[in-house]
């Protein structure tokens, strides 16, 4: 919905006036350390990541510092099962799931602990259920002085899944392998936005987000496209993680901090940070 | 309090009972000799005497003196002071046509009003600007702007340019009570806030109240913005129109029949999109974006006792490009003035405004569609009565009812088979009543007291949901207890505010004096929008069992002295406003389409004070005015920034704004705007965090508004050509050049943060501005 009005914004400013941005300096103060925690895991059988990083000065040049050394662990809660997570000493820690095992299964709760510094932190969250993609729809886009560029554009069709409870999807796309960050989070509450869309096809702001503004698939490219199935509060931090991304323009909202969902077992060490569970279903197709 | 306030009026009253001199009473009409358009604020008073009166806006006046013979002067700047023989032994109805006095000077007169009207008027915090002066100064893109006009004054502020609405010393946009001809707008702004929805070539009056606000104003916190639209030319035929870079305009007026019915139809349109067709391609060859307004009046004067008005507007902004997205308001008034007899004066008031928008999308070659429309409707009616008991008492007195219907969201999906399925936000019903008296007495001849109370009473009614709420912890949104289906009618939540108003004025001489100003304010309803500017898509949420009414106390303190033979206005005016129940958010709140919206918001307290200074040159061949105002806007809501008080988005500083106009000769006239304002506050972060790839602000201070946007200022010139007249025709011309934005500064609209593109994880601070360089515009203007 946003996207739509910067569009319309954008269109207005271009025709009638002369709106700009300037990158320029600001002078911001110190910050406290912060550890971030960032745990979005899925049920496919690639590589699970979580990643330990210290909040940095917001203008300092380097990558924020890893945080190595601490101890990694999911455990499924409704079986009793434990999968340790391996320190890559870079702040990424690995999981490499044995053939006979399965991390993410339908409906089990899962606990995440990270144990760092003699500081416990935890969180919580469960497997919901994910759509499958019809299908993948590919055309050809002429190139326009506001049009885009020239080349492939895809969309997909699926049906969000009937249910009292509300469905919430994270879809991503990749091209040739590459994930398409250009469009932001593209997220969907049921089919839509809210309340009332239960069951219907992805409206199509959302199934044709898997190409992001500005984005083209050339021939015999590769889309894939991924349904992670979240919750109502992973939902929610993400559309809050993409408002304070993209903050620009009339309609920007209050900046805020994001919302965590790990708790510390020492209150005066904080901690920022996501722990989500994910069911995920896949299309491919090829761009031609 | 109350009691005591209701016994002083009853003194009052009664104190002037005892008057035993015969008097009588004259009373009438006073228009425009040129074009019967009745004449607002004319001073009418008994010769070398201080006993006298102002017309009404109708027009209208009645003044009581003592029996016997004597002079009436009818006076009024810029036209031809009348002095007319009564004699005074019965009462009598005298109306009046002055003529304006045909030179060159009354072009550059600021305000048409006695000149010391500044000093002796009961208003305070009041600010009259004159359409003629408004169309002389420097516009964006030539657009004459009342809004844009009214943002140069002192006490009022704006977020930016492109935002809608403006802010009155301190309150937020939802809280100017902003009237078309008696009826309400909510949203004064086409194209987001670039320009205002209000035709000038209709408008006749134009009068913003900060403080002291009168007891029949109510419903709004902050302010209060009359607009009066003129009635049309009961003379003669007339034509304006013009030619500008966004909008050409077009306006008619003419006698239905002579001196006694006429009509006024007003229209704009932008062309923006006519002009940019042939530069667009593909999906974009569909694009629609402009946006219109109809602004028309039609009264018809029955006889000298009644008067019929009957009002229209109609505006829409349309955008689309395989989307659609529009809104606008519509408004209908009808009003009656009725004279009872020569003292007692009623305007009956029905109007219906209704602020639409709607969104929608559609793909191309299927049946899927998403459609969603909202809206706020009001119906009401309303008799104001005026009572001019004797020359010393004039009694305002009435009542108003509105029915409100609030229509949050009504979405419809249509599914790719064709099956639409409703994303429903019931509707919410409320009904405002209100009551007023409010008396101007003049004690002594130096001091006048304006007293008065407004009693109003909201219900919050079904046909709905009743939505109750657990506590949680503050800033979280609150989990639902239950839901109870109400039925039509029936109050779910009822609140009334008693609302005393005061304002005194004492004159120290004829060039000075000090007023002072209290009013209670109560608002029944709250516009709902965490942006940095108001989108058209904001709706309005009434008070509810879960939303309180907003409170707002204002006291104000002034003092008025005019130099030079009145050559000189100045005013220095001290305020402070207390506001109870603000609206504000929970973090991540979701304000779009959601049933359970108050389970997001939370209220809490603000305030602001500050100091305004005016200076303001109303004779000669230079003219208009410098202002500054030193004030502080704050808020304080538990839950939000460490629960301390923390400055509201609209808060400057320091606020500067000089507008000249200089009268060359008859032909040439030049003008500038200079502007200078302290930055809008802003939350910056002081670290990043990762996740998921991406860098994210974060401010571990956890403080909102902690710094600010760079100072806005902008200097504007405009020059103003009438071209040769031909003395046998009555076609006028004029050219009307301008430059925005003079010197090319590129004003912070606002500061975000973001990840450098090309070099990922290092990340930089952007200025976003709306108008980021000279923007030059001509208008051509005709009149016949």
């Amino acid at each position: 919905m946003k996207s739509y009005i910067q569009t319309l914004i954008a269109l207005v400013t271009i025709v009638a006036f002369t709106s700009c941005e300037d990158v320029i300096q600001v002078k911001l103060d110190k910050g406290t350390p912060l550890i971030t925690i960032d745990a979005f895991i899925n049920d496919m059988r690639s590589q699970q990541k979580i990643r330990l990083t210290y909040a940095s000065d917001y203008f300092s040049s380097t990558k924020n510092n890893p945080v190595t050394g601490a101890i990694v662990k999911i455990k499924n809660t409704t079986n009793g099962q434990e999968f340790n997570f391996t320190d890559a000493n870079n702040g990424d820690y690995y999981l490499n799931l044995a053939t006979s095992d399965t991390l993410g299964r339908l409906n089990n709760d899962y606990q995440l602990t990270v144990t760092y510094d003699g500081v416990t932190y935890q969180a919580t969250s469960k497997v919901n259920r994910t759509v499958t993609i019809d299908s993948l729809d590919v055309r050809f886009n002429e190139a326009g002085p506001f049009g885009g560029k020239e080349g492939y554009v895809f969309k997909f069709l699926a049906f969000d899944l009937p249910g009292s409870t509300p469905d919430l999807y994270w879809i991503k796309s990749f091209k040739n392998g590459n994930y398409l960050t250009g469009g932001g989070f593209n997220l969907a509450y049921n089919s839509a936005y809210g309340d009332g869309s239960d069951g219907y096809p992805f409206i199509p702001p959302i199934a044709e987000a898997i190409t992001p503004g500005g984005e083209v698939f050339q021939k015999n490219d590769v889309c894939r496209v991924e349904i992670h199935s979240i919750n109502l509060p992973t939902y929610n931090l993400l559309l809050q993680a993409q408002a304070q991304i993209t903050n620009s323009g009339l309609f920007a909202t209050t900046p805020e901090n994001i919302k965590t969902n790990i708790t510390s077992s020492n209150d005066k060490i904080k901690v920022v940070g996501w722990f989500c569970m994910s069911a995920v279903s896949v299309k491919e197709k090829i761009a031609q | 309090m109350k009691k005591n306030f209701l016994f002083i009026i009853t003194i009052l009253f009664i104190s002037h009972v005892s008057y035993t001199q015969t008097k009588h009473t004259i009373s009438g009409y006073i228009k425009d000799a040129k074009n019967g358009e009745a004449l607002i604020g004319v001073t009418v008073y008994k010769k070398n005497s201080q006993l006298g009166t102002v017309t009404n806006p109708y027009g209208f006046y009645s003044l009581t003196l003592p029996q016997g013979k004597d002079t009436v002067v009818f006076s009024f700047v810029g036209y031809k002071t009348i002095l007319k023989p009564v004699n005074l032994n019965s009462n009598q109805s005298i109306s009046i046509e002055l003529s304006d006095e045909g030179t060159e000077t009354q072009e550059v007169l600021i305000t048409a009003e006695k000149a010391d009207a500044n000093v002796k008027s009961m208003e305070m915090s009041v600010a009259k600007l004159d359409i003629k002066q408004i169309q002389k100064m420097p516009a964006l893109l030539g657009e004459v702007d009342i809004i844009k006009s009214i943002q140069l004054l002192p006490g009022v502020t704006t977020v930016g340019e492109g935002a809608s609405g403006f802010n009155v010393r301190g309150g937020n946009i939802d809280q100017n009570l902003v009237l078309m001809d008696e009826a309400p707008v909510y949203n004064s702004s086409h194209l987001f806030g670039f320009f205002s929805i209000f035709n000038p070539d209709a408008v006749k009056d134009v009068k913003l109240i900060k403080g002291g606000i009168p007891a029949q104003y109510g419903g709004r916190a902050s302010s209060v913005l009359d607009i009066r639209m003129k009635e049309g030319n009961s003379k003669k035929l007339e034509v304006n129109g013009g030619i500008g870079t966004i909008f050409s305009r077009f306006s008619v007026e003419a006698p239905i029949l002579k001196d006694k019915a006429s009509f006024i139809i007003a229209g704009r349109r932008s062309y923006i999109d006519v002009l940019a067709k042939p530069f667009l391609k593909g999906d974009l060859k569909s694009a629609k974006f402009y946006f219109y307004d109809l602004t028309s009046k039609f009264n018809w004067r029955i006889n000298d006792k009644n008067t019929v008005f009957a009002s229209g507007y109609f505006g829409r902004d349309v955008f689309g490009a395989g989307f659609k997205f529009n809104w606008g308001n519509s408004t209908a008034t009808v009003r009656w003035n009725h004279i009872f007899n020569s003292k007692l004066f009623m305007n009956l008031t029905s109007f219906y405004s209704n602020y639409q928008y709607s969104l929608g999308f559609k793909t191309e070659g299927t049946s899927q569609a998403f459609d969603w429309n909202s809206n706020i409707i009001n119906y009401s009616f309303k008799p104001d009565f005026t009572y001019y008991l004797n020359a010393k008492n004039t009694i305002k007195f009435g009542a108003q009812a509105i029915l409100f219907t609030f229509k949050p969201g009504d979405a419809v999906v249509t599914g790719e088979d064709g099956v639409k399925s409703k994303l429903l936000l019931a509707n919410q019903y409320g009904t405002e009543y209100a009551a007023y008296i409010d008396n101007e007495q003049k004690i002594t001849p130096r001091l006048t007291v304006q007293y008065g109370i407004r009693w109003s009473l909201f219900n919050y009614t079904g046909k709905g949901t009743k939505y109750t709420y657990r506590d949680t912890i503050p800033n979280e949104s609150k989990p639902l207890e239950k839901e109870e289906a109400i039925a039509a009618g029936q109050i779910i939540k009822s609140y009334n505010n008693p609302e005393p108003r005061l304002a005194i004025n004492y004159t120290i001489n004829d060039k000075s004096s000090i007023k002072f100003g209290y009013n209670r304010m109560s608002q029944y309803l709250h516009i709902v929008s965490n942006t940095a500017a108001s989108t058209p898509l904001d709706i309005y949420t009434p008070a509810t069992n879960n939303v309180k009414p907003l409170i707002a106390d204002q006291i104000t303190l002034g003092y008025f002295r005019n130099l030079k033979d009145n050559m000189f206005e100045t005013s220095a005016e001290i305020y402070y406003k207390d506001l109870q129940n603000q609206l504000d958010y929970v973090d991540n709140s979701n304000l779009l389409l959601n049933r359970y919206l108050e389970a997001d918001l939370i209220q809490g307290k603000g305030r602001a004070y500050g100091l305004e200074l005016y200076v303001k040159k109303t004779k000669g061949k230079l003219n208009g005015w410098v202002s500054y105002t030193l004030s502080k806007t704050e808020r304080k809501v538990i839950g939000i920034s460490n629960n301390d008080w923390f400055l509201s988005k609209y808060d400057r500083t320091h606020n500067i704004n000089t507008v000249l106009i200089y009268d060359l000769n008859k032909r040439l006239s030049f003008s500038a705007n200079f502007l200078f304002q302290t930055g809008t506050p802003a939350t910056f972060p002081n670290v990043k965090i990762e996740l998921q790839g991406y860098s994210i602000p974060y401010n571990t201070q956890g403080t909102r508004n902690n710094y600010r946007n760079t100072p806005y200022h902008r200097a504007d010139i405009g020059v103003t050509y009438h071209f040769k007249k031909n003395e046998t025709r009555r076609y006028k011309q004029t050219l009307v050049l301008s430059v925005y934005n003079v010197y090319n500064r590129r004003n912070a609209f606002s500061i975000y943060f973001r990840e450098n593109k090309d070099i990922p994880g290092t990340t930089e601070a952007v200025r976003y501005s709306v108008i980021g360089s000279i923007v030059p515009a001509i208008t051509y203007n005709f009149k016949f």
